[in-house]
């Protein structure tokens, strides 16, 4: 019950703030909200970190949106935020399980080795620049690409409804 | 109702027990599928459509979180593909529709704004399913669907239905199969029942119920007929014992009444009601009294009073009964009271019809005491009145008169005109005498030619002018017979009865001898006893004919007379005669046996006369020459004393060696009653002197008893007809066919015939016609003494 009306209230929070921010703020508030729920289809190795860790690489476009997120919990695990500049000021020691790619960052990544780390950026062409799962805008609507070939390289294994709601599919056995 | 079923027919109730419970398992078999299918039918498609809720619901998860619409349509969608489904939504977390499947139909129904409060359930034939949504403890949101079963549910009546009518056509068929069954149980029942009603309605205990199977019915029908057989035998024995005792009572020579103690008949056996003239019915609960003779009332009477005093005897009496047609019957009542079983007393009364055998005990009584030929007392009664008056007088010092008649001429009537006119002139004198004395005086006929009259009240005097009175009556009254007349005198003797009278013999005798007095003095009138009469008569009666008949024995006064016999043939034989015996008096007249013959049988004389006629003739036979030569045969009467007298056959043997007779040339004649009279002595007798060569003839056939069956048992050679027979023969039909008969019989059984009285030559003839052996008789030849016997041959010109 406690839970149901603390949903409740981020609920009313989130969409409150969607309603009287402009389209930026929307439109990260709901990618900050698919970050969260790409927990829910996103199975991890097991790691001995205590949270759930959330990297932002580059400039934050979340800003204070994305923050209620540590309130919350994932794998079992309370949410922590990192915010990063560069790629190779993330943090070995702290473990990032999800890290999201900004468009502020317009290096390729597919040099980079992301091992039991699922790589969100937001541009078209983020999946195939090594990335594994990219926002895109579509007609006004948040649509998801996933590049399975780099998910499985990391390890990490994707839920098939995860890939039912995908625009674009990338690197599957078909293709 | 339940008494409605207990009164059926046990053929319905076996149909009600068939159909009663099918029909109930089958309503509720039906009830119970239905609810069943119900309830099957909405929990499996509750879970069907929960769980298809289940999965859009898990398949919708990333299309909610990622608001992909076009997933959770896609996903909606496979809804289509069931008919029942009217509407799918998809609402998400915060409770608003996301997706919707709408269907292609006319009216498609939208999904309500809000699910919020609404739970899976049914509504009539609808499902609403709500499934919510939920991953890791959080609600995502929704499935709603809604289906309308109203197809599935007509599916399900009608599949139901037909289940239902198959069962129902199965039941119906089952029915039918099992009436046959039913049948086989009901069918021998309402045999049974029938029989048993037909026997009871019928009371025909011979009928019997059919038994069709073995079972417990076949049994029960087995123990009924044996049970109905019990009852037809007993009852059967019941009515027959029943049958038996009704014969007893009703068949009952005597006349059976049961009465009430006052005379009402109660019942009365079916022979008393026929005796009376009446139907059982009729004399019931009339009185017995109404049946008895009015003279016999107090008998009756006292004869219900002996009974009701002495209820354990049994009482009779004699009275007479009154029939309903007025026929007098005599009936020797006996009557006992009985207590019936209601405690009443009723009398039993048994009545036996003795008319015949008191009328036969009067007639007895009237035969005792009347004589037969006249009607009038007879001697024996005579003498019982004397007694009385004798008494009477003695006790009154009254007189009475005792007259004796003795007829004068009668003798002469009986001889020239028979014995039948001698009867008939004593049959008119009797009428004369009754209708001409004083009403109560007493007439009786003692005897022959003899009458005696009482006249009470009366002195000798006033006896003797009533004697002159039937004296000159007698004198006047003219007897004809045929063309003869005759007329006779009477002698009359009168003695007085007073109180000085001895008994009733010395009056009779006194009277008789006055009688006698009277016919000494020259006949025809009329005389009152004196003491002289008595010798008189002493000498003149019966007993001087004793003395005479013993002193004529003694003096040999007793002589033989012969009559001739000839054969009717015509055919030379030689001589063949009867002996006769005559009496010679002092005076040397000849008298005929008649006269002394009845003193001599009456006083044991008359085998005395045989001895004598027969050593007579032997005598004379022997003493004769050359008689035995020209002898055929010569027959000898024999008195009926003469055959019982055991010494007689010694003596016959001794004259037959003394004087030489051959035993062939003698006959012996006796009398068909002297022969009955002792018919196994006479028998005897005849049996051995036939031994010895002797004949023997039956005398006067056909004036006895002249019973032909006697003959066959007499072993006699001749056969004398009768001389009454014979003498009429040639004017009177019925004695020519007594002497045909007669005749016929005789030479049937071997005998010769010999006819007497043959007085001429018509007679004679006519006897020759009829082919009688032999005649005798005054045309032919008079007895005339021994010697002057010849050998005669009459009428040779009539013979043939």
């Amino acid at each position: 019950m406690k839970l149901i009306s603390v949903l409740w209230f981020l609920g009313c929070l989130l969409f409150s703030q969607l309603l009287y921010a402009d389209d930026s703020s929307v439109e990260y508030k709901i990618k900050a909200g698919y970050l969260y729920n790409f927990t829910k289809f996103i199975t991890w190795s097991a790691d001995n970190a205590e949270t759930f860790n959330l990297c932002i690489l580059g400039d934050d476009p979340f800003g204070e949106l994305i923050n209620p997120i540590e309130q919350r919990s994932a794998i079992g695990r309370p949410i922590k935020l990192f915010r990063f500049n560069s790629l190779s000021g993330l943090d070995k020691e702290s473990h990032c399980h999800i890290l999201f790619v900004s468009s502020s960052i317009k290096d390729a990544l597919s040099a980079t080795d992301f091992d039991n780390t699922l790589v969100v950026g937001e541009s078209r062409e983020f999946i195939n620049q090594g990335g594994m799962i990219g926002f895109v805008n579509k007609q006004g609507k948040i649509k998801l690409q996933v590049n399975l070939k780099t998910i499985k390289q990391s390890g990490l294994k994707v839920s098939a409804k995860l890939l039912e709601v995908a625009d674009v599919v990338k690197g599957d056995n078909n293709e | 109702m339940n008494k409605f079923v207990g009164n059926l027919p046990i053929k319905r109730k076996l149909l009600l027990t068939l159909i009663f419970p099918s029909v109930i398992s089958l309503l509720f078999a039906g009830l119970f599928l239905i609810v069943l299918e119900i309830s099957e039918f909405q929990k499996n498609t509750r879970d069907d459509l929960s769980t298809l809720a289940t999965i859009i619901g898990n398949r919708s998860t990333a299309a909610l979180m990622f608001h992909d619409m076009e997933l959770a349509n896609e996903n909606l969608a496979v809804l289509n593909t069931l008919p029942a489904v009217e509407a799918a939504c998809l609402y998400d977390a915060r409770g608003a529709v996301f997706a919707q499947l709408s269907k292609n139909n006319d009216k498609p129904l939208s999904c309500p704004l809000s699910i919020k409060d609404e739970k899976t359930r049914f509504e009539t034939v609808h499902l609403l399913v709500v499934q919510p949504i939920i991953v890791d403890g959080e609600e995502l949101g929704n499935v709603y669907i809604h289906a309308d079963f109203t197809q599935a549910y007509w599916r399900k009546i009608e599949f139901t239905g037909l289940l239902f009518l198959v069962l129902v056509a199965v039941t119906t068929l089952t029915f039918f199969l099992t009436a046959p069954l039913l049948r086989l149980i009901s069918s021998p029942i309402k045999k049974l029942v029938n029989t048993v009603k037909t026997i009871s309605d019928t009371k025909d205990y011979s009928l019997r119920a059919v038994k069709v199977n073995d079972d417990e019915l076949g049994v029960l029908v087995e123990a009924f007929n044996g049970l109905i057989g019990t009852v037809e035998a007993q009852n059967q024995s019941l009515t027959r014992a029943k049958d038996r005792y009704l014969a007893l009572y009703d068949d009952n020579p005597t006349m059976v009444f049961n009465l009430s103690e006052c005379g009402l008949i109660l019942s009365v056996n079916r022979t008393g009601a026929k005796q009376l003239g009446l139907a059982v019915e009729e004399l019931q609960d009339c009185s017995i009294l109404d049946f008895i003779h009015p003279d016999d009332l107090s008998i009756i009477n006292a004869l219900i009073e002996s009974c009701l005093a002495s209820p354990f005897f049994v009482h009779k009496q004699e009275l007479r009964q009154v029939c309903y047609n007025g026929r007098i019957i005599w009936v020797r009542a006996t009557a006992k009271l009985f207590e019936t079983e209601h405690q009443q007393n009723s009398l039993l009364l048994v009545c036996e019809d003795v008319t015949e055998a008191h009328d036969l005990s009067e007639q007895i009584a009237y035969q005792a005491s009347h004589d037969a030929l006249t009607g009038l007392a007879n001697r024996c009664e005579f003498d019982r009145h004397i007694k009385e008056a004798v008494t009477v007088a003695c006790e009154d010092n009254s007189e009475h008169a005792l007259c004796y008649l003795d007829l004068d001429q009668f003798k002469v009537v009986n001889d020239t005109c028979g014995h039948l006119a001698g009867d008939e002139l004593l049959r008119q004198l009797g009428d004369l005498l009754r209708k001409n004395l004083r009403r109560h005086d007493f007439v009786a006929r003692l005897g022959g030619d003899e009458f005696g009259i009482l006249m009470y009240n009366c002195t000798l005097d006033e006896a003797f002018r009533a004697c002159e009175k039937i004296r000159d009556m007698i004198k006047d009254f003219q007897f004809a017979w045929e063309d003869k007349s005759f007329t006779i005198g009477v002698s009359i003797g009168v003695s007085s009865i007073n109180n000085t009278s001895g008994n009733a013999v010395d009056l009779l005798k006194e009277a008789d001898a006055a009688c006698y007095a009277a016919k000494d003095k020259g006949r025809n009138r009329v005389h009152v006893f004196s003491p002289d009469d008595e010798e008189l008569a002493l000498r003149h009666g019966e007993m001087q004919w004793v003395s005479k008949i013993k002193q004529g024995l003694e003096q040999s006064r007793f002589c033989l007379y012969g009559q001739p016999i000839v054969p009717l043939s015509g055919n030379i034989e030689k001589l063949h005669f009867e002996t006769l015996i005559r009496y010679r008096d002092n005076k040397g007249h000849i008298v005929p046996p008649g006269a002394f013959l009845p003193a001599a049988e009456r006083y044991n004389l008359a085998s005395a006369l045989d001895r004598t006629v027969i050593s007579l003739l032997f005598e004379w036979i022997a003493k004769k020459p050359n008689f035995l030569d020209n002898l055929s045969l010569c027959s000898i009467n024999l008195s009926g004393v003469s055959l019982s007298d055991e010494s007689l056959l010694e003596f016959i043997s001794e004259q037959f060696s003394i004087w030489a007779i051959p035993t062939h040339k003698i006959c012996f004649e006796i009398t068909e009653t002297a022969a009955i009279a002792n018919l196994s002595y006479a028998t005897k007798f005849i049996n051995h002197l036939r031994e010895r060569g002797c004949a023997f003839s039956l005398d006067d056939f056909g004036s006895g008893l002249s019973s032909f069956a006697y003959l066959k048992s007499l072993p006699v050679d001749f056969l004398k007809i009768d001389g009454l027979f014979v003498k009429d023969i040639v004017d009177d039909k019925v004695d020519l066919a007594m002497v045909r008969a007669i005749n016929e019989v005789g030479h049937i059984m071997g005998k010769k015939t010999i006819a007497e009285f043959v007085e001429n030559e018509r007679i004679f003839k006519l006897l020759n016609e009829l082919g009688v052996d032999y005649a005798q008789g005054y045309g032919i030849g008079k007895p005339v003494p021994l010697d002057e016997l010849t050998l005669i041959k009459p009428f040779t010109a009539a013979l043939r």
